[in-house]
């Protein structure tokens, strides 16, 4: 392949010899992790549209300017907030709470990089993810966010990545809870790149004992191009929490890969997806049990319209170590048009007995009773409708604890679903 | 726990019942796979050329291809140049009645307890006989023949009716569908042709049993069942293998045709040889199996027990073309020792409003691994189409594994598709309810892992129902105390 070449490139580049390391022991085994493409993106060809649109390998240089992003700004409905661009993290234009130390990795003490080097590429998905494998190797800098022991944040903390200037842009970082922490982030991308974009982004978090972790998600791409990757590693007692919103990309593409390394974690991921016209958004969940009495639970639900394909693959593995597991898969999707598909595998692999265990999908439409019903009560067909789909999310809604998460969430999906209609 | 693990030691420990052969004369072919092989093969049986030519195209299509590697399997490296690819009971002249079948035959089937002669007598099954990949004598035929029902051997289908042969022979599973189906298309040696004329119900179960015997050798056989419109038929299939250390590779074709308002009902009880507790020896099950439904109302349902083989790969589908056509597929899979299964069903929605359904029941014990493989795929135009799918893994022990990789490819926005599966072991709530009712905890296992299957097992027609309850009772029977 000659992939392998051009990303020697990238070491040779390279002064630190851990990254040098970091990145040789990727290369090794990039041929592994483009085979597994096949099966891993069999509905997703997200390779094939954009190898030949973008220069994939991009040497992107940080873009020093005045501009202030008022606007965006003026959206953000929490406190404290990151700011990245283009996959550089802007502390200037941030505005980060006491008590919590965000830099680049490169920026880190030597104290510090003894700690994010136990985490930095140890637990993403990078040998096995050709996409993933590439973020690897062709990042900038990684932004660094490290919670001190017993750190409690009330209000959440705004991720805003903005991609602005390269067609390409590669997104780092990692998160490193201490023990008995317990905090909330909302990441959001804006693409203002004028034209078709491929953005990717990789993030490695660390729970220790006793943390608690919630992570919300909010993706409206447009007509770009995406691949998201957050791994997360998680010691005793541990908590994390993930809700994901999708609403439209050419191909949006979602890593979420969960190990409960350690006895009594719980991990609970949550997602929603109303894709219209020609999205595909295809999200991949893992969750690896490898120790005693832990519990996963997972919900996925999807609205499909116009020629939009959902995909979804969610995988547990249950590892002989980890009796009395308890883990839920669900996956649920409506079909709104004709030219729409929905590509699902709920995945199992078990190899210890002492488990509860199950999934379930389905695969349907509106049910015609019931907007029937509505409709007897003066209701109108396209507001019948919303009314249904509405309910359809609000599984996923309930579920949020955070009452100011719950409400921009709700509103998030309201404004959506306007857009649906039954064809 | 401790009673677990007796139940467990027990069961690894259960020896396989149909382990002996049987030394009759044989005319087996020289090792090796190459066309002058599938030459001889072709002459041996008297073929006519365009059968010799088709198998050698798919020997051309098969050396194109590269074994599968994407089942949850390990595979050891199967050598196929040392299998021979043809063995038959020394025939010295066409027989006209069961009684004229050697001795040792007979005897076979009696210690299987399949004996040809008792069947027809008693339970009124038509039973075609394959040894060795070739078949040996068919029950029935006459009678059969009055309604215009033909059953018998594929050689003796090859002569007497090359029309319908031809006609639908790799219609349904082409040549260069896989592997192991195009391996099977070159060198298939024998099997059972079936073809249930228009409008006729057949009156009684039709039965295929298949046994290796021969050492060193593969079975290859094929099978061709035809249903024209409006016609019913139920197939059952057994099969055995003697216990031998080196591993036996079997690797067999059945498709199925069903026409307008057709329905076929094809079962399976498979007890090859699994290889002993350490995992040596056993049989390497590779089996292609797909109807058709063809025509609109049209119905096929597969049912299947697997209890034996080494390594089990079967995948038995329904293409639902037709109108309104069902599929089923009904499975109870039980691994053990290091055996490896990796099995489920295809269903593809072609036609409007079609339905199909999917029950598959998995049990792993020792260090076996179990998988459910299965495929769900509604084409843009089945609208309306229906499937239900229910996969279960029960675990008894903790060195064993369950897996489920479920695939389900939605098109069309009228069709309605559930999923669910489960994985648990033998509850400790439903064995003291067991026990406190009077049941020994051996008698209790047998009952809850026989309510577990039940949905599938009272899909079995009786004869073979019994069979199967039997096994798998006796897999656990005598485990406890």
């Amino acid at each position: 392949m000659n992939i392998t070449e051009d990303l020697k490139r990238f070491i040779d580049n390279e002064n630190d010899s851990n990254s040098q390391k970091r990145k040789s022991d990727v290369i090794k085994s990039i041929e592994k992790s483009y085979s597994l493409q096949k099966e891993e993106y069999k509905y997703t060809p997200l390779l094939k549209k954009i190898e030949k649109k973008f220069n994939l390998l991009p040497e992107n240089k940080e873009i020093v300017s005045q501009k202030s992003y008022s606007e965006i700004k003026k959206n953000i409905d929490s406190e404290f907030y990151i700011l990245c661009v283009d996959g550089f993290y802007k502390p200037e234009l941030s505005n980060i709470p006491p008590n919590i130390s965000i830099k680049n990795y490169s920026e880190l003490s030597d104290k510090e990089i003894n700690l994010f080097e136990k985490i930095y590429q140890k637990y993403d998905d990078s040998k096995s993810d050709f996409f993933s494998s590439i973020n690897s190797i062709t990042h900038n800098d990684c932004l660094t966010i490290s919670l001190d022991n017993n750190f409690i944040s009330k209000d959440h903390i705004s991720i805003i990545n903005i991609i602005e200037n390269y067609e390409v842009s590669n997104f780092r970082k990692m998160i490193f809870c201490d023990k008995s922490s317990e905090v909330s982030f909302f990441e959001q991308f804006i693409d203002l790149c004028q034209g078709e974009s491929f953005s990717s982004s990789v993030t490695e978090i660390y729970l220790s004992e006793n943390s608690k972790f919630n992570f919300y998600s909010a993706q409206d791409f447009k007509e770009n191009y995406h691949y998201n990757s957050i791994n997360t590693f998680q010691r005793r007692d541990s908590t994390s929490n993930f809700y994901t919103l999708s609403f439209s990309g050419s191909i949006v593409r979602n890593n979420l890969n969960i190990c409960l390394n350690d006895k009594n974690c719980y991990a609970n991921m949550y997602g929603f997806y109303a894709i219209n016209e020609k999205s595909l958004v295809d999200n991949h969940t893992s969750v690896d049990h490898v120790d005693e009495n832990s519990l996963s639970n997972e919900h996925y639900k999807g609205i499909m319209g116009g020629r939009s394909n959902g995909v979804f693959n969610g995988k547990i593995f249950v590892r002989k170590k980890a009796q009395k597991t308890n883990a839920f898969q669900a996956n649920n999707n409506i079909i709104l048009s004709d030219k729409a598909k929905v590509n699902t595998k709920p995945q199992l692999e078990i190899w210890a007995d002492d488990v509860k265990c199950s999934h379930g999908c389905t695969v349907g439409q509106m049910d015609e009773d019931a907007i029937f019903y509505l409709m007897s009560r003066g209701i109108s067909r396209k507001e019948s409708i919303s009314l249904l789909l509405s309910a359809f999310s609000s599984e996923i809604i309930d579920k949020i604890e955070d009452d100011k998460m719950k409400s921009a969430f709700t509103s998030l999906i309201k404004n959506q679903l306007e857009k649906f209609n039954d064809e | 726990m401790s009673k677990d693990d007796k139940i467990l030691k027990d069961f690894t420990s259960k020896e396989y019942e149909y382990g002996w052969s049987v030394d009759f004369e044989v005319d087996q072919a020289p090792n090796g796979l190459n066309e002058d092989i599938i030459r001889l093969i072709s002459k041996k049986k008297d073929e006519p050329k365009w059968l010799l030519d088709w198998r050698l195209e798919a020997f051309e299509i098969f050396n194109k291809m590269e074994k599968p590697n994407w089942a949850n399997l390990k595979i050891p490296e199967i050598d196929l140049q040392s299998i021979s690819y043809y063995s038959a009971p020394k025939k010295k002249k066409e027989l006209k009645s069961m009684d004229e079948v050697d001795p040792e035959l007979i005897k076979t089937f009696e210690k299987l307890g399949i004996s040809l002669q008792e069947q027809k007598r008693l339970s009124g099954v038509a039973v075609d006989a394959v040894i060795d990949s070739v078949s040996i004598g068919t029950t029935f035929k006459d009678k059969l023949s009055e309604l215009g029902i033909i059953f018998c051997s594929f050689s003796e289908a090859v002569k007497e009716h090359p029309e319908l042969v031809r006609k639908y022979l790799g219609t349904v599973i082409p040549s260069k569908d896989n592997y192991f189906a195009s391996l099977n298309s070159a060198v298939f040696s024998d099997g059972s042709f079936c073809y249930i004329p228009k409008g006729v119900r057949c009156p009684m179960e039709l039965s295929t049993y298949f046994r290796i015997n021969a050492s060193n050798t593969g079975q290859f056989e094929r099978t061709l069942i035809i249903a024209d419109d409006s016609s019913y038929v139920s197939y059952l299939e057994g099969c055995t293998a003697p216990m031998r250390d080196e591993n036996q590779l079997h690797a067999a074709v059945v498709e199925i045709y069903a026409g307008n308002n057709a329905e076929v009902k094809y079962s399976t009880v498979q007890n090859w040889y699994p290889g002993d507790k350490n995992g040596k020896g056993g049989i390497y099950n590779f089996v292609t199996k797909r109807g058709i439904c063809a025509g609109d109302n049209s119905k096929i349902s597969w049912t299947q027990v697997e209890t034996g083989s080494a390594i089990t790969w079967k995948y038995p589908s329904c293409i639902l073309k037709g109108n309104n056509s069902i599929g089923e597929f009904y499975s109870v899979a039980v691994t053990n020792n290091y055996q490896q299964a990796d099995t489920g069903t295809k269903m593809i929605h072609i036609g409007k409003n079609t339905k199909s359904k999917i029950i598959s029941k998995g049990i792993s014990a020792g260090h076996s691994q179990n998988s459910y493989r299965g495929q769900v795929k509604v084409m843009n135009r089945a609208s309306n189409s229906r499937n239900f799918s229910q996969c279960d893994s029960l675990l008894l022990g903790n060195k064993c594994g369950a897996h489920t990789f479920p695939y389900i490819d939605i098109d069309n926005k009228s069709s309605m598709v559930e999923h669910e599966a489960t994985t648990s072991k033998i509850g400790e709530d439903q064995i003291f309810y067991c026990l406190q009712r009077g049941m020994d905890e051996e008698n209790a296992i047998a009952l809850i892992v026989n309510g577990y299957a039940k949905d599938v097992l009272k899909q079995l027609p009786m004869e073979f129902s019994v069979e199967a309850q039997k096994l798998l009772s006796l897999t656990l029977e005598g485990s406890v105390g």
